[in-house]
């Protein structure tokens, strides 16, 4: 008779499950296929609104550079910060993605990414954007590597 | 990109969304279809190869990387597998945003996902979700004729 336990804090491991970045892709691709392209907006619009109140006040209150540290924390987290290069002024907030931490796990286990899935970029960052009272343009973005460049900017009316 | 730290509230959003657009089935057989196109091939080979052990085997390394908060034992003479989930880190995550509100089934993923799979090997699940708005359940795997 063998009998095992495993005996687990969460303080013995760092939170980092990166199968949910496919999780979340699957997500994205089902609404697709079942809702089309507005599906997909539409629910990314609404997880945004909701889940990034706390930083459309935290900008309200310091600028773009609360959506900076937001940014530079992601890949922290991602343990990618080399990948993201940000440039900050007054009125602008330019950003540089080399390589995407999500995209390059799926190149890596051979998820098939959606179509979809730049949605993570766009429509998640101009809902925030626009939450902010802020513009927000995607002025490149590769889907074989996730690489971007996208700039928050304040508007001019 | 959100981080996969985020991607539990964009989760629970997914299935709020599907709600609003039909109903719980419809939430249920989203369930459905990512344990068919997703789990069934992480999950599926580890179980047809090593039974129990290969579920053993399957949530000792999800449940580590999600940094959970659990005990877990495997008595391979009864055949089962019993688990308490003392702080489930998704769930604890949601009930933590004060901003936002938890899809009211969320936890109900957890029954769907792996047991379409392990009843194929004659693995069956129990599940105690009477805790879950405490972020705390209960469970067992066993092994039965069908």
């Amino acid at each position: 008779m063998t009998k095992k336990v495993m005996d687990v804090r969460a303080s013995d491991n760092k939170y980092l499950h990166r199968d949910f970045h496919a999780s979340a892709d699957i997500g994205l691709r089902y609404i697709g296929e079942k809702y089309g392209d507005n599906g997909v907006k539409e629910y990314l619009q609404t997880f945004a609104r909701a889940y990034y109140k706390p930083l459309f006040t935290d900008v309200g209150e310091r600028g773009l550079v609360a959506l900076k540290e937001q940014i530079e924390k992601i890949y922290e987290i991602e343990e990618m910060p080399e990948v993201v290069h940000v440039n900050l002024t007054d009125d602008e907030l330019d950003v540089t993605i080399d390589r995407c931490p999500a995209v390059t796990f799926f190149n890596k286990t051979g998820h098939n990414t959606s179509k979809w899935y730049v949605e993570l970029t766009r429509t998640v960052n101009e809902t925030i954007a626009d939450q902010c009272d802020l513009g927000f343009e995607l002025l490149a973005y590769s889907e074989e590597t996730g690489a971007a460049r996208y700039r928050f900017f304040k508007r001019a009316f | 990109m959100v981080s996969c730290t985020e991607f539990i509230p964009l989760y629970s959003e997914l299935f709020k969304y599907i709600e609003t657009k039909a109903d719980h089935d419809a939430v249920v057989r989203y369930w459905e279809y990512i344990s068919d196109t997703y789990v069934a091939d992480r999950l599926e080979p580890l179980v047809a190869e090593k039974g129990l052990d290969g579920c053993w085997d399957y949530w000792a390394k999800a449940l580590t990387e999600e940094a959970a908060d659990f005990v877990k034992e495997y008595d391979d003479e009864k055949q089962e597998i019993t688990s308490h989930m003392r702080h489930c880190p998704s769930k604890g995550l949601l009930l933590e945003l004060k901003h936002m509100e938890p899809y009211w089934d969320y936890c109900g993923h957890c029954a769907v996902l792996y047991s379409r799979i392990l009843d194929r090997y004659g693995i069956y699940s129990e599940r105690d979700h009477s805790k879950v708005d405490q972020a705390e359940c209960r469970s067992r795997l066993y092994k039965a004729e069908k």
